[in-house]
This record gives structure tokens, C-alpha cells and sequence, in this order.
């Protein structure tokens, strides 16, 4: 039985001459971390500005938690939180009061301790009384997030949630939105065009390019559709050796030699052992076997087909 | 409920901004270099509009006092205040879209009606707050250094002297029909801040409007006779009516009625625009 809790079919918008969206179907199901994936500019920010009703669909039909978007918006949106693209907040304000303000609206008026315990969540325990004028992107994007999350909704919705943070904040968002799924149990979409962030986090995804969902379901079943390439990195004799050793013992295999010491090969994920094996055995110095990055072919072959 | 939640917070941005405190600040400034120039030599100039009675009227008691000092306040500065008003309810929808928030209001779950309408309420509080500020300057502090008195008021058919007794209502219904017709500025300003990203767009257009309109309705020009009537600038000095005697009670009704004409239309084209809008920014 499906557990969907996001249906989007045939979505449709175009401003003026421009076809943002064509037909767009997708379906989120419950505690999934779902990624929309895309160029900037390929329809994402729009899909998902459509699903929280900031823009109007020329066609096409949204259903969250089993309701049309069109006839039950504010029920709907009483469950969702989200943050589309950068935080904005009343810069005049502060923290404290930003948060106050929204959580008013938001379906769910937050008591004063819910707000403390939420700042300190997100880690702003401290900057509650300071205005949000002085606050750095980063700051501004954890206010962001507990905005989404003061009224405990059931769907997160995050455009580009890592968008200009430096190396830690990007993985503290990730580890945050990793602990949502695993201990609050919520169900999130978020866009992102960071193949890899996608790759890490996401269960499912669906691929948008140019306004139409390309591909959609399980990252690791789209995945699997393909075959694995690993860089091997050793010395220039390693590589030679390397060479002898796929043509003896792997036939058929294809490699690309990459400078003097390296090689990049296709092949099955259950190769991979026993390719790893036959090196070591034929004492060929590896200094380095990594799978390169599987979405990023994925998905640069498909947009460019 | 919601919509009040949202009015009160509506409400409380209005507090904090430093802008909304520039229409009370320059009142006051105003209000206080007008007391100033009347009390330091205001009976030369009540002398030179007095000049052309002396002959058949002879004046007992104080001429300048609080009543007058109110009425020549008002006069004066009615104009200006629709810039004041209009430089924070202007803005209560495009500051929003400019600053991103209102991406952030227009996805928590009230409906654009009530969000747009809870922005038409804190501007017109916001109207009323102006208005009864401007009121304590003018009569209660006009009063208090200048002193009661009957107040004379020069209108286009001759001299007007109203018993002190008879003022203070006046002075309610005056400021009440100012109050209307500022609300209409607010309202004019919030409907074009619906179709504008920037804040300064709506405040300029509001004041253009309005220029408009006045230069429409002083032209003495037959072609624009039968608009003069309809334009919402020829009841802006309704308040004026209060000071006449007897007072024309059915051209007060008549202003009230076009004003409100004119606040059913922006706000109706001002909620049929927002229901309607993209949201891109």
C-alpha cells in the first residue's frame, strides 16, 4: 500500500514565453529524505513553490497528506515547514521576536520556552535578544530552520538548505537534516544541485532538468542501473602492470589510462572484490582506489542525452 | 483567530520599525515649529487677516488662542501627512517582498485574504494613531499654551465665529472625517504595494496619485467637471465642513460616501491582485 504523503501530477507553469514546468509528476512518501535534483534554473525552486502554493499552476494537481493543495491550503500548510531558498527575516528584529512572530501564524502558537528550546536546538542557545541585521549567513540559516521546525510539521520542505555555508556548516545541516528523519521521523524534500549531498542524504530523488522530471524514484535503484567506475592510483609500472593484469584476468573490461600512474575502469559493483584482490595479489602498489562519483555521471548523462 | 494573530503581528512591526516613527517625529517637529512661530508672532499675522474687519467688527478677548492655533495646525498640515502615512503603509506589502518575508508569511497556513486584510487593519490603526497624535498637538497642546477661546475661522463665505463652547465636537468630527480621508492614502498605498517588490515604488506612486488628482481637481479647467466630484483629493479638506455654520451635513455625507467608494476598490482590486500573485521573489 502506498504511504505517499506528497502527490504532484502533471504540473504545468509557464511565466510569459518561458516553460518552467512541464508535466511534472512526483510522489514523496512518508519518512522519506526526498531531493530534487537539478541545474539552477531547471524548475526546482518553482516545483516547490508551487507545493507550498506561493505560485499558481497553469495545470496539473497537488495533493499533500491526501488533500488537494487548491481546496484545503491552510489545513495543509499547518503541517508543513519549510525554507525556500535564502532565510529572510525582519532584520529589525530580533531572533527571539522573528520566531514569535511566525510561530503565531504558523498554526501553532510556540510558548517562550518552545522558542529557547528551538534556538538552542539549532544552535543560537545565547544570540535570542540579538538582532538578526548582525547575523552571518550561517546564523541566519539556523534561524531559518528553526522557523521550519518550531511547529513541529509533519513535511520539511528545504531549497538549497546548504547554500553559501562554509565546509562545517554544510555538514552540521546535513547531520541536522539526517537526525530529523532518524529521530523525529519527518518526512523531507530538499533541493539541491549538489549531486553529492543528494547522494548522501536522500533516499529518493527525482531528477528535473529544463522543467520536466526526467527520472524519479529510489537513488539507489537509479543507480544501480549503472555500472560502478573506480580510479586506481599507483605508479607508472603499477599502471602497466595493471593493464596486464584486466587483460588476463578480467577480459572485456574497459579502462582509461589517466596520466602516468592511474586508471579509471568500468565495471559491475560485484567486481569490484575481486578486481581489488587480483591487484594486491599481483603486487601492484595501489595508492588509492575510489568509486567515482556515480550521480554525477548519472546525472551529467542524462541531462546531456 | 489567525487573522488577529496576524493583525498583532502586523501591529508589533510597525512598533519596532524605525520608519513608522518618522510621521509621528516630523509631526511633532512641525506641530512644534508652527506653535513656536504662532506664539512668538502670531498677532501680526492674525492682525493682517483682522486688518479688513476692523472697521465694521470690533474683537473682544484673545483671537489667537488654542482653537485657532488648532484649526491653522490642521489646516497646514493635512496635506503633508498622506506622505507620512503613506511611507509606512506603502510598504506593507512590498517592503515585505523586498526584505524575502513575505515568501516566509505567504507559507504558513492563513489564507492571502486574511493576511492582506490583517495588513489593511495595522494600517489603518496605524492611520488613526497619526491622526489622534496630530490631534493632541494641535487642540491639547494648542490649547494649553494658547488658552481657550471662540474660534474664528475665515472660509470662502466670510468670517465663521464659533462659541467656545460649541468647538470640541467639531474638532472630534473634523479629525474623524481626516482620519477617513487619510484612510483612503492607506489604503491606496497598501493596494499599490501589492503590485511592487521595492518599497519605494508604492510610496512615490501614492504621492503621484495624489498629486495627480489635486492638480485635476484645482484645474479650472470644464473638461474635468464631471471627475472633480468622484476624485477622492476634493474631499480631502472635508474636515473643513466641521467650521462652517450651519454645517453642510449633506456634503459631509457625500464625502464620507465617495471616500468609501474609493477604500471598497482598492481593497477589492488590492485582494483580487494579491490572491492572484506569484510569489518569485
Amino acid at each position: 500500500m502506498s504511504n505517499a504523503i506528497v502527490f504532484i501530477r502533471q504540473l504545468s507553469k509557464r511565466f510569459g514565453p518561458f516553460q518552467a514546468l512541464k508535466e511534472i509528476n512526483l510522489q514523496v512518501e512518508q519518512g522519506d529524505i526526498y531531493g530534487f535534483l537539478g541545474q539552477n534554473g531547471a524548475g526546482k525552486s518553482t516545483t516547490m513553490r508551487c507545493m507550498l502554493s506561493l505560485i499558481r499552476p497553469d495545470a496539473g494537481e497537488i495533493e499533500l497528506f491526501g488533500q488537494s493543495l487548491t481546496t484545503n491550503r491552510e489545513a495543509i500548510l499547518s503541517r508543513v515547514g519549510c525554507l525556500i531558498e535564502k532565510p529572510d527575516f525582519y532584520k529589525y528584529l530580533s531572533a527571539f521576536r522573528n520566531l514569535e512572530l511566525f510561530s503565531r501564524i504558523s498554526g501553532k502558537s510556540s510558548s517562550r520556552a518552545e522558542i529557547m528550546d528551538m534556538l538552542e536546538f539549532v544552535g543560537l542557545a545565547g544570540r535570542e535578544k540579538d538582532l538578526v541585521g548582525g547575523f552571518s549567513h550561517g546564523m541566519r540559516q539556523r534561524l531559518g530552520i528553526a522557523q521550519t521546525l518550531l511547529h513541529d510539521p509533519d513535511l520539511i520542505v528545504l531549497d538549497e538548505p546548504t547554500t553559501g555555508l562554509d565546509p562545517q556548516g554544510i555538514i552540521d545541516m546535513r547531520n541536522l537534516i539526517l537526525r530529523l528523519k532518524t529521530e523525529k521521523n519527518k518526512t523531507i524534500i530538499l533541493s539541491s544541485h549538489n549531486l553529492h549531498e543528494v547522494e548522501l542524504i536522500c533516499n529518493r530523488m527525482v531528477i528535473i532538468h529544463k522543467g520536466e522530471s526526467l527520472v524519479e524514484g529510489r537513488v539507489d535503484a537509479l543507480l544501480q542501473e549503472e555500472d560502478q567506475i573506480i580510479r586506481i592510483q599507483s605508479t607508472a609500472t603499477g599502471q602497466a602492470q595493471a593493464i596486464q593484469v584486466l587483460a588476463a584476468q578480467f577480459p572485456g573490461l574497459s579502462y582509461q589510462i589517466l596520466g602516468l600512474d592511474s586508471l579509471e575502469i568500468v565495471l559491475a559493483k560485484d567486481l569490484i572484490p575481486s578486481l581489488n584482490a587480483a591487484l594486491v595479489q599481483s603486487g601492484i602498489p595501489v595508492f588509492a582506489m575510489e568509486a567515482k562519483r556515480k550521480l554525477e555521471d548519472y546525472f551529467i548523462n542524462l541531462v546531456s542525452a | 483567530m489567525i487573522f488577529l494573530y496576524s493583525t498583532y503581528n502586523e501591529l508589533i512591526k510597525i512598533a519596532l520599525k524605525p520608519r513608522s516613527y518618522l510621521g509621528l517625529a516630523a509631526i511633532t517637529g512641525l506641530v512644534g515649529i508652527i506653535l513656536f512661530a504662532l506664539h512668538a508672532d502670531g498677532m501680526s499675522m492674525i492682525s493682517f487677516v483682522t486688518a479688513s474687519f476692523e472697521q465694521t467688527l470690533r474683537f473682544e478677548g484673545e483671537v489667537l488662542n488654542g482653537n485657532l492655533v488648532a484649526f491653522i495646525i490642521l489646516q497646514m498640515l493635512i496635506v503633508h501627512i498622506p506622505l507620512l502615512v503613506a511611507l509606512v503603509t506603502g510598504d506593507l506589502i512590498s517592503g515585505e517582498a523586498a526584505m524575502g518575508t513575505l515568501r516566509m508569511l505567504a507559507t504558513k497556513p492563513i489564507s492571502r485574504r486574511q493576511l492582506l486584510g490583517s495588513k489593511f487593519l495595522a494600517g489603518g490603526i496605524y492611520t488613526l494613531l497619526i491622526v489622534i497624535w496630530l490631534g493632541i498637538l494641535a487642540v491639547l497642546v494648542g490649547r494649553w499654551i494658547f488658552g481657550p477661546g471662540d474660534l474664528m475661522v475665515l472660509n470662502s463665505d466670510g468670517l465663521v465665529i464659533i462659541q467656545e463652547n460649541d468647538v470640541l465636537w467639531r474638532y472630534a468630527g473634523a479629525f474623524c472625517v481626516a482620519f477617513f480621508a487619510l484612510l483612503t492614502i492607506s489604503n491606496l498605498s497598501i493596494c499599490l504595494s501589492c503590485f511592487s517588490d521595492n518599497s519605494i515604488g508604492p510610496i512615490v506612486s501614492t504621492m503621484a496619485i495624489i498629486l495627480l488628482f489635486t492638480i485635476i481637481g484645482t484645474l479650472d479647467v470644464p473638461v474635468f467637471d464631471p471627475i472633480r466630484p468622484f476624485l477622492f483629493t476634493t474631499h480631502m479638506a472635508a474636515w473643513r465642513s466641521f467650521f462652517e455654520d450651519p454645517m453642510p451635513w449633506d456634503s459631509i455625507r457625500n464625502s464620507l460616501w465617495v471616500m468609501t467608494l474609493h477604500h471598497v476598490v482598492f481593497i477589492a482590486v488590492a485582494m483580487f491582485s494579491f490572491n492572484r500573485k506569484d510569489i518569485t521573489v
